[in-house]
């Protein structure tokens, strides 16, 4: 009998990842996932944990709770993410914190967590989220730029880590899409990312579960450590 | 309260299970650093199917490989026995 993967995915309150959960649903995976406000999606297919993923012990027991209720998991999409936007000289240390606690730390986590257990079956795919905007150096995006870059050069160094265990970790780094996450950031600067561009228009959701399905397959078990970039934008 | 020869029994199985050799007896001496059948990724597995069980089996959540650990100038990693004894101070109260 077949059995559909079990798919963790982060941030699943609004914008990709709840795109991302409809889509595995649809597509008939179960799908567990987690944001720090309860779930708007109701489906017996989905389970919603209500962690904020910059918390360590919290991210443990959702990690331990999804494999003791499976048996597995086998893909983890780490999608949580806030942005913000100010120049260096007058941001406060309490925003680079939050940033790097939820983009990086909670990333961290997960990725951890969830290998722990992908190890025993020998077999996983995780995929983290960065952004066009850590190669194009912007202004006013120093800290947000950071902390995505952070998400690649822990991708690459864990693909290596954990690659023994038949798992693989590749980055998505997606061009800007019309989410909350990009709300508040001046339409100007939004539109200098995308004229940086190859292919210069926002990206959509499809373009996104395109390169995680190539990602996630389990044909790309020879894909690790990789960063595509949406858009052309690396 | 968790027994001290529980977390032991934890640690000897567990070893015998990576190593696969069913039969082998496994001491407090002997080693996890330095032994011959364990290399580092060996180890780091090691560590965390430790850290799973003891979750698992006595509800203990400890992160064995923490600053603690490795700032210490001798290694609790050195062989079995050094390792309870680390996993008995982090947990605090056990029974011998």
């Amino acid at each position: 009998m077949r059995r559909e993967p079990v798919v963790v995915i982060t941030g699943t309150s609004r914008g990709i990842g709840n795109f991302l959960v409809k889509y595995f649903i649809e597509k008939g995976y179960i799908v567990t996932g987690c944001s720090r406000s309860t779930s708007t999606i109701h489906s017996k297919l989905y389970s919603h944990y209500t962690v904020d993923v910059s918390d360590e012990k919290r991210v443990g027991q959702m990690v331990s709770g999804i494999y003791n209720r499976f048996k597995r998991i086998d893909v983890a999409i780490t999608n949580a993410g806030v942005a913000s936007m100010n120049h260096s000289l007058l941001t406060p240390g309490a925003t680079v914190d939050k940033l790097f606690d939820i983009n990086f730390k909670g990333m961290f986590y997960v990725c951890r967590e969830c290998a722990k257990y992908m190890k025993i079956r020998n077999y996983g795919r995780i995929v983290n989220f960065s952004s066009v905007a850590v190669p194009m150096n912007i202004e006013g995006e120093s800290i947000y730029a950071s902390s995505k870059s952070a998400v690649v050069s822990f991708s690459k160094i864990f693909a290596k880590e954990v690659a023994p265990f038949g798992i693989t970790c590749n980055v998505i780094a997606p061009s800007p899409i019309e989410t909350s996450l990009i709300a508040g950031v001046p339409k100007e600067k939004i539109e200098k990312i995308i004229q940086n561009l190859a292919i210069k228009r926002y990206g959509t959701f499809k373009d996104i579960t395109n390169v995680i399905e190539f990602f996630i397959k389990k044909e790309s078990s020879f894909i690790t450590g990789q960063v595509i970039y949406l858009g052309g934008g690396g | 309260m968790v027994k001290k020869k529980e977390i032991l029994s934890i640690l000897r199985d567990t070893l015998r299970r990576r190593l696969r050799k069913g039969n082998q007896k496994i001491e407090r001496s002997t080693p996890l650093l330095n032994h011959p059948d364990l290399d580092s990724l060996e180890l780091v597995s090691y560590i965390v199917d430790v850290e799973q069980r003891l979750k698992e089996k006595h509800k203990l959540e400890i992160s064995l490989a923490d600053e603690r650990a490795m700032s210490r100038s001798r290694s609790p990693f050195r062989n079995i026995g050094t390792l309870l004894d680390y996993i008995c101070e982090l947990v605090g109260e056990v029974d011998a």
